[in-house]
């Protein structure tokens, strides 16, 4: 019965309601009395058991609550999985870097990648319809202007209907003329009375089809870039019809852009992306509106 | 709901301002395991037991918060987690296997008291819990469970007391446990 006189202890020590003194007191007292410790023990138990009982009545009903595993914890599960998201995270901001200081890599990169495409597209005789697919900063307004062999006859224009949009493209073939306006651009001034003269050129050679690109990016809105008959466009060309005209003389051939009532050089050694560049004088200016016109 | 809101609801032991908890800080604690090398289960686990530790103390009135609820739960379970890494790391082979004894020699006696405690009966077991782990006054446990005043409460307390004394006593002896 001995035992029987600490019951009001190991309520108050187990409920937590004994002083700190008292506690001490007990504790020492519990450590002294095997019968009282073992007691102690078997009390300990009890109690445990009953707070592990309620905190298992609590997280399951905690765990019955319908909670979304978080994003973040489903990804990270695995190490293997952290090492690999770290690693592509690592390698996508080097690249980004990479190419955001280094422009003429990424400048490089992106012609490459235009080129594969290009070249892909040529080789497989896909439909046009299906070339916008390829690339999705790609707009399909391609065309394929066909340059006749120069005859005595002057081909005043070569409509070429567009099967996508309303593009309209011009070839001139006209004789070599001397000259007569030296301007800023390399290109050659054309008489407007050689027209006259087509028929005393002989002999042409055949060119080869130029395959006419237009391109939207965000970075470049009036560029072209003109690289073994593929001249690429960048820009939103396909809002209104643009023309292409091409002077050609023994050996040489002058391309030039008409856009929105203004002509533009296009010159031959553009191979990396170049502004669209204005003409500005007025004589030739003059010429190429007249041969429009006429053509 | 706001702080002081479901301060006061939690302690007065209203469980469903702890579902309620449960659920609003979810993503934001267990975040903090996961960040850290753990995983949903034990950040799940972190956060409940650190819930837990809230409630406990919210509800036996022992707690003075000097802060947001949300903050308070963050640092138990930052300092949970801490302690589960510490012990994570300290423990070399040799000491997981005398660790594992001891969990199974305890976990063998929490479940002879397991037993005891359902077989209690749904009062009993309902007194003796709220009162243990909850730490509620014998007050509160009468009004929670309908009881005609507080004594009632204390002397059906005492006796359900008394009566798994004699059970776990019973069991003990026939299962040799304490030898």
């Amino acid at each position: 019965m001995g035992i029987n006189k600490y019951s009001r202890d190991f309520e108050a020590y187990f409920s937590g309601s004994m002083s700190e003194t008292d506690r001490i007191l007990f504790e020492g007292r519990v450590e002294s009395d095997p019968l009282l410790k073992s007691e102690f023990e078997r009390q300990n138990d009890i109690v445990e058991g009953l707070k592990a009982h309620r905190t298992a009545e609590l997280k399951t009903r905690l765990n019955n609550i319908s909670v979304e595993p978080t994003l973040i914890g489903t990804l990270m599960q695995g190490s293997m999985m952290k090492t690999l998201t770290y690693g592509v995270t690592s390698l996508m901001i080097a690249s980004g870097a990479y190419f955001f200081y280094n422009k003429e890599a990424a400048i490089k990169y992106h012609i490459d990648a235009l080129d594969s495409k290009n070249d892909y597209t040529l080789g497989s005789q896909m439909s046009p319809a299906v070339y916008g697919k390829l690339d999705y900063r790609y707009e399909g307004n391609m065309q394929m202007l066909d340059y006749v062999e120069a005859s005595p006859v002057l081909k005043k224009r070569d409509f070429k209907e567009a099967r996508l949009d309303n593009t309209q493209n011009i070839t001139f073939s006209v004789p070599e003329v001397n000259p007569s306006h030296e301007e800023t651009f390399d290109g050659m001034g054309v008489d407007i009375n050689a027209l006259d003269r087509i028929e005393q050129v002989t002999g042409i050679s055949e060119f080869d089809k130029v395959n006419i690109q237009t391109i939207n990016s965000r970075k470049y809105n009036f560029h072209y870039r003109l690289e073994e008959n593929r001249l690429f466009l960048y820009g939103k060309f396909s809002e209104s019809p643009y023309e292409i005209i091409e002077i050609s003389t023994p050996g040489n051939k002058k391309l030039f852009f008409y856009y929105q009532g203004d002509f533009y050089q296009l010159r031959k050694n553009a191979s990396s992306i170049t502004p669209l560049s204005k003409i500005e004088n007025r004589e030739l200016i003059d010429e190429l509106g007249a041969l429009k016109v006429k053509g | 709901m706001k702080d002081h809101e479901v301060l006061e609801r939690v302690s007065r032991g209203d469980e469903v301002a702890l579902d309620y908890l449960y659920k609003k800080h979810y993503k934001m604690m267990t975040r903090i395991v996961l960040n850290n090398n753990g995983s949903e289960d034990e950040a799940k686990d972190i956060f409940q037991d650190a819930l837990l530790v809230f409630w406990q103390k919210a509800v036996s009135g022992k707690l003075v918060l000097t802060s947001k609820i949300s903050t308070y739960i963050y640092s138990i379970c930052l300092n949970l987690w801490r302690k589960e890494l510490d012990r994570k790391g300290r423990l070399s082979s040799e000491e997981v296997d005398q660790s594992i004894y001891q969990e199974h020699e305890k976990n063998e006696k929490i479940k002879i008291i397991t037993e005891c405690i359902n077989q209690l009966g749904d009062t009993c077991r309902r007194i003796l819990t709220y009162h243990y782990f909850d730490g509620l006054s014998m007050t509160d446990i009468a009004e929670k469970l309908n009881f005609a005043n507080t004594d009632t409460a204390k002397t059906k307390k005492y006796k359900c007391k008394k009566k798994l004394d004699m059970m776990v006593k019973r069991n003990y002896s026939s299962q040799d446990v304490l030898d």
